[in-house]
């Protein structure tokens, strides 16, 4: 039986007020096919200008930060709007190369876009022509010769020297004969070795004679002796100076014709005159007989032990006429942004070159931007100081974390600095870049420019049509069916719905872009060319029950009594009040029940959840609020001389905001009125110490919610939701409720005071003070007051009593 | 010790353990290949040489090590005086030289037993104490070919072996006669000096010898025949048109080209010029192969030990 309303309650809302269709007439397409692409970063034009302007602007710290939600395309739009709008700069590529000197410290080259990797080819054609000409100029009939020949010289000066000693041993009548160890000389005489018994017969002058030859010939021997490492000095001389030649006229001539290519360079050209000298001083590492160099296989030149060294290892390459690079690392670690040194394990050692250097993320973005995800980067250890430094050091220095770690020095390279001129683009949530602003120091000086992308974009026939035109694109990028206008409106409307704002649609694309690849497939699995409405609304539908499993126990729990709420009756001190439940991305509503109790008191309303520290701050301060505004508006001329307590029954989770705190006023109210609160109705909403009522949040999900309560006990025509009317823009509610509440079987009513609320719950009118400042008699208010009154004078009568037995035992009253 | 200090033949025979199959198993074995060692250091590149330089794998190896005498002779003066390659002048005494010379023949045994059995060769080590030429030449008696190691090329450019003493060993009768080289393993070519005619025989034998080892060290072949004495008397023009582009016999040249030899051969004048060209030639090769004859009269092994780098191959019949 439907109750009659009263005359000053609000009225409930029309079917058409809660929902706001898309009209698919003025879409003006038949098909997204037909769509052209909407300009980039549809309704974001706030983020865009600033990101034109931090892309475009070179002094120093003008770095961007992107704020904004997840899944709002952020990526996409900041690379695509770098791409439009960058700031054109001539490129440079980076090499590292051999330092000859100290090759601990390899050398960075800087060369113009599109020559570095010129510059390795031609090192390596260089090196293999080398390995070709120069051995070939060592196996050459005039090199052996002239080694011949200095060894034949050398040879014959020894032998000059040995026959020399021999003829003057002879002459002295010594033997001079080669040892093991060297030389021996002896006396002969008449051809005989003149053994101690012969000699002692002889003249003691002859003795003396003999041993003075002996000795003479010792001398000259030592002295032999001692030229023979000055002579062998001497040869090792000459055929360096000799290979030093060979190799010249087989090398020098190919290495300066290169030289002349990059005359331009003065650093290339530099390099590739000590790339010569260590050619000319190293010949013999092109030897394939050296023992050190075995020649490599074709194009294995730059993993060779030894050739690598006139390698060249390209960092950072572009080609000549290229556009400024745009690098997205979605690994933002410490090497993968400033590069690294590779090992390799040799013989049980860890040994590295500078072709071992790999580029970072700085490397390849360097002259152009660089991407970087906040919050990952802020995980990797030590990344983002080192960004940091980086950044405003203006020159990227390879460090490894272990070297940052290790109190030990290890053996490593220290690769030259490259200057950095690069522009970072950091993305991430709005909170990252609060406390960042907040707690680093350094963070002002690099990242001046914010870029806020927007939440959402008014639904205004403007962003309608450019909405199509986005989902069109999407559709499009990701190769899927195309949808008709009808399609179109719909997931223009989940759009709003996920918004929660009949006037607003998101710009989390993600979530779209998603529903598009669903109600796609479902479209491909019917055999349709196109998507329409009815596949997008089964796509929502199956992404909703895909994650509803716990609003559909909670909806049973209700039903099976586990969860006590009454959709029908009417309780004192009782209502359903609304809440939202949030899992992941799902959110759903729930009522959920609060009762009041009071009695005589001090004016303390008890808020239970609080008490047990269920209840959050804001939570806490709704109630706060509505003691404040009980006692403004029922005990002005009293003492508020009653304590209430309220809770949220069969709430074992905490409780947080203060979008209950209208329903916990009326069951206050109720409690105190003793007037019974209909059970067919619930109520959210804030409210104001003036007793006005204020938005809340999930207003389509906490009126769904207690309809499909409703639906389970069945609908009798009576229930409805009190939702604040300011909240009824917000209302995009499912078609079951909206068709619900056309056939007047379920209702919305929007509610601007506390008072509404009453009457509406009650059925009583809550009543206005009349000119006397009384309210009607009869009246919810009137009853309040009364009530309050009435415990205020039995207060008062308790402390006269009181103050009497105290008198009488001769104790001070308490005051 | 023998009763003159020496150690006489004191030589151990090895086993026969691990021995390589011939190359060509119906070739007739080359028998007895007598080395002479000089320094340890020599001793690998003396055995692989002589696996290039034989056409079959040797029989037996016969190390032989002659610790020289007159060394201990000269030892045995109180007056005699040692100065070392350090610089280190003192007194010659026996006991050191002997310890030396032994310590020397230890370290030739080692590396020679250790290369022999690398090579998968029977082998003999046998030591001497003698006069070195004396007791090579006794050796060479009991042995089918003979190969000298590059120290005693040295020995030679020192004097201390009379170039006699080199015609006398040239002139041994054996199949094959070979001394080393230190620039075998650089150079490439391989060049024989034969007598023209007549092409069979000596000349045929050095022929087939030099290609073998042509084809199995893949190196060029030059072959320079000398022309006979007579032919010197006549004309210039006749005599130029003897120095030239000479024939071979069918089978070498058909040989040479199924081994992908590169084959040259020339005719060159005989007497004084020809051996001036011929050892031109020579001195740049790898290896030079000369018939007995050519061995014997003339001058030319002599200055390829003193002056070339690469190994030199006596063939006295194939």
């Amino acid at each position: 039986m439907k109750k009659k309303p009263l005359a000053a309650a609000p009225s409930p809302l029309p079917p058409q007020a809660l929902y706001r269709h898309c009209d698919p007439a003025a879409l003006a397409f038949d098909s997204t096919a037909e769509l052209a692409d909407p300009a980039i970063a549809v309704g974001q034009a706030r983020a865009a200008a600033a990101l034109t302007f931090g892309a475009s602007i070179g002094d120093e710290g003008f770095n961007v930060f992107v704020l904004g939600p997840s899944g709002s395309h952020r990526h996409a739009l900041v690379e695509e709007l770098l791409r439009e709008r960058m700031r054109h700069r001539p490129l440079a590529d980076w090499c590292y190369v051999n330092n000859f000197d100290d090759e601990r410290k390899p050398i960075a080259l800087s060369l113009p876009a599109g020559r570095g990797a010129a510059l390795r080819r031609d090192m390596e054609r260089l090196t293999e022509e080398l390995l070709e000409a120069i051995p070939a100029a060592f196996e050459s009939e005039s090199y052996r010769n002239s080694v011949a020949e200095i060894d034949q010289e050398l040879e014959d000066r020894h032998m000059a020297a040995v026959e020399s000693l021999q003829d003057e041993a002879k002459r002295s009548s010594l033997s001079l004969v080669r040892t093991p160890h060297g030389f021996a000389v002896a006396p002969i005489r008449d051809g005989e070795l003149l053994d101690d018994e012969h000699f002692e017969h002889l003249a003691p002058d002859e003795q003396q004679r003999l041993r003075d030859s002996i000795a003479a010939m010792s001398d000259k021997l030592r002295q032999h002796i001692e030229s023979l490492p000055l002579w062998q000095k001497e040869r090792r001389d000459r055929i360096k100076t000799l290979n030093r030649e060979v190799t010249e006229l087989a090398a020098g001539r190919l290495i300066d014709q290169l030289k002349s290519a990059y005359a331009d360079l003065p650093a290339v050209s530099a390099f590739l005159g000590e790339v010569r000298e260590d050619v000319l001083a190293n010949a013999r590492r092109f030897l394939p007989d050296d023992g050190s160099a075995v020649p490599p296989p074709p194009g294995a030149v730059a993993a060779h032990p030894v050739l690598g060294r006139y390698q060249v290892n390209v960092v950072a390459v572009h080609d000549a006429d290229a556009a400024p690079p745009v690098v997205y690392e979605q690994n933002p670690s410490l090497r993968n942004l400033l590069g690294r040194v590779e090992h390799m394990a040799q013989f049980g050692a860890l040994v590295t070159n500078f072709t071992m250097i790999r580029p970072g993320a700085l490397h390849r973005a360097n002259g152009g931007y660089l991407i970087l995800d906040a919050d990952r980067l802020l995980l990797e250890p030590f990344a983002w100081n080192a960004l940091k430094r980086t950044l405003f050091g203006k020159e990227i220095r390879i460090e490894s974390a272990g070297e940052l770690l290790s109190p030990v020095s290890t053996v490593s390279l220290e690769p030259q600095p490259i200057p950095l001129d690069v522009k970072v683009i950091l993305i991430g949530e709005r909170l990252i870049y609060y406390l960042l602003s907040e707690l680093d120091t350094d963070f002002p000086n690099l990242f001046k420019v914010a870029a806020d992308f927007e939440n959402r974009i008014d639904r205004n026939a403007e962003n309608t049509a450019l909405y199509g035109r986005l989902i069109a694109a999407l559709a499009r990028r990701k190769g899927l069916l195309p949808l008709n206008a009808p399609a179109v409106a719909r997931v223009i409307e989940h759009g709003a719905r996920l918004m929660g704002d009949s006037e607003k649609l998101t710009t989390k694309i993600r979530d779209i872009a998603d529903l598009l690849s669903e109600a796609s497939y479902r479209a491909g699995e019917a055999g349709a060319q196109l998507v329409e409405r009815a596949h997008v609304q089964q796509a929502i539908d199956a992404q909703t029950h895909r994650v509803d499993r716990l609003r559909s126990e909670f909806q049973e729990e209700i039903e099976r009594r586990d969860l006590l709420i009454d959709t029908t009756g009417a309780r004192i001190g009782q209502v359903n009040a609304l809440t939202v439940l949030g899992l992941g991305s799902f959110h759903f509503g729930q009522p959920s029940r609060i009762t009041a109790n009071v009695r005589i008191g001090d004016g303390q309303v008890i808020d239970i959840e609080r008490e047990i520290e269920l209840g959050g701050a804001i939570h806490s301060k709704g109630v706060m609020i509505l003691t404040a505004y009980l006692g403004a508006r029922y005990a002005t001329d009293c003492p508020l001389s009653v304590t209430a307590s309220l809770v949220f029954e069969q709430s074992y989770g905490g409780v947080e905001g203060d979008s209950a705190s209208v329903a916990e006023t009326c069951a206050l109210l109720s409690s105190l009125a003793e007037v019974p609160i209909s059970q067919s109705l619930a109520v959210t909403g804030s409210i104001n110490q003036h007793g006005q009522v204020q938005v809340i949040g999930g207003v389509n999900e906490k009126i769904e919610g207690f309809f499909d309560t409703c639906s389970r006990a069945g609908l009798t025509g009576d229930q409805g939701v009190l939702i604040p009317l300011d909240n009824v823009k917000h209302l995009m509610l499912r078609e079951d409720v909206v068709e619900a509440v056309r056939q007047q079987r379920f209702h919305v009513y929007p509610i601007t005071t506390v008072d509404d609320a009453v009457s509406l719950l009650t059925g009583v009118a809550a009543g206005e003070r009349n000119v006397r400042g009384s309210f009607p008699r009869g009246s919810v208010n009137y009853r309040v007051e009364q009530r309050l009154r009435d415990f205020a004078k039995k207060r008062e009568e308790v402390g006269q009593q009181m103050l009497v037995k105290a008198r009488k035992l001769g104790k001070k009253p308490r005051k | 010790m023998n009763g003159d200090g020496t150690r006489g033949r004191s030589g151990r025979r090895l086993g026969h353990a691990g021995r390589r199959p011939s190359r060509d198993d119906s070739a007739p074995a080359a028998g007895r290949v007598l080395v002479a060692l000089t320094a340890a250091t020599g001793v690998s590149e003396s055995l692989d040489l002589c696996l290039h330089l034989l056409e079959q794998t040797p029989a037996e190896l016969l190390g032989l090590r002659v610790e020289d005498a007159s060394l201990l002779a000269h030892a045995r003066s109180g007056l005699a005086r040692e100065v070392a390659l350090s610089g280190l002048e003192r007194p010659l005494d026996p006991v050191r030289l002997d310890r030396q010379l032994r310590a020397q023949t230890a370290a030739l045994r080692s590396a020679f037993e250790r290369d022999a059995a690398r090579l998968g060769l029977g082998h003999v080590f046998e030591v001497v104490r003698g006069d070195p030429l004396a007791e090579l030449k006794r050796a060479a008696l009991t042995a089918d070919a003979l190969l000298l190691d590059a120290a005693a090329r040295a020995r030679y450019r020192r004097g201390e072996w009379p170039e006699a003493a080199l015609r006398e060993l040239a002139a041994t009768p054996l199949r094959r006669i070979a001394f080393a080289g230190e620039g075998w393993r650089l150079r490439t070519e391989i060049v024989v000096i034969a007598e023209q005619a007549p092409l069979a025989g000596p000349t045929g034998a050095a022929l087939s010898a030099a290609l073998g080892v042509a084809r199995r060290t893949r190196s060029p072949l030059r072959v320079l025949l000398l022309a006979a004495d007579d032919a010197t008397a006549g004309s210039p023009p006749a005599e130029a048109a003897r120095h030239g582009a000479a024939r071979l016999p069918g089978d070498i040249e058909r040989a040479a080209r199924e081994a992908r030899v590169r084959l040259e051969a020339l005719t060159i004048l005989p007497a004084g010029r020809g051996e001036a060209i011929a050892f031109a030639h020579a001195r740049r090769a790898r290896l030079t192969v000369l018939t007995p004859r050519q061995a014997a009269q003339t001058a030319l092994v002599a200055e390829l030990m003193l002056r070339g780098r690469g190994a030199v191959l006596v063939v006295r019949e194939s």
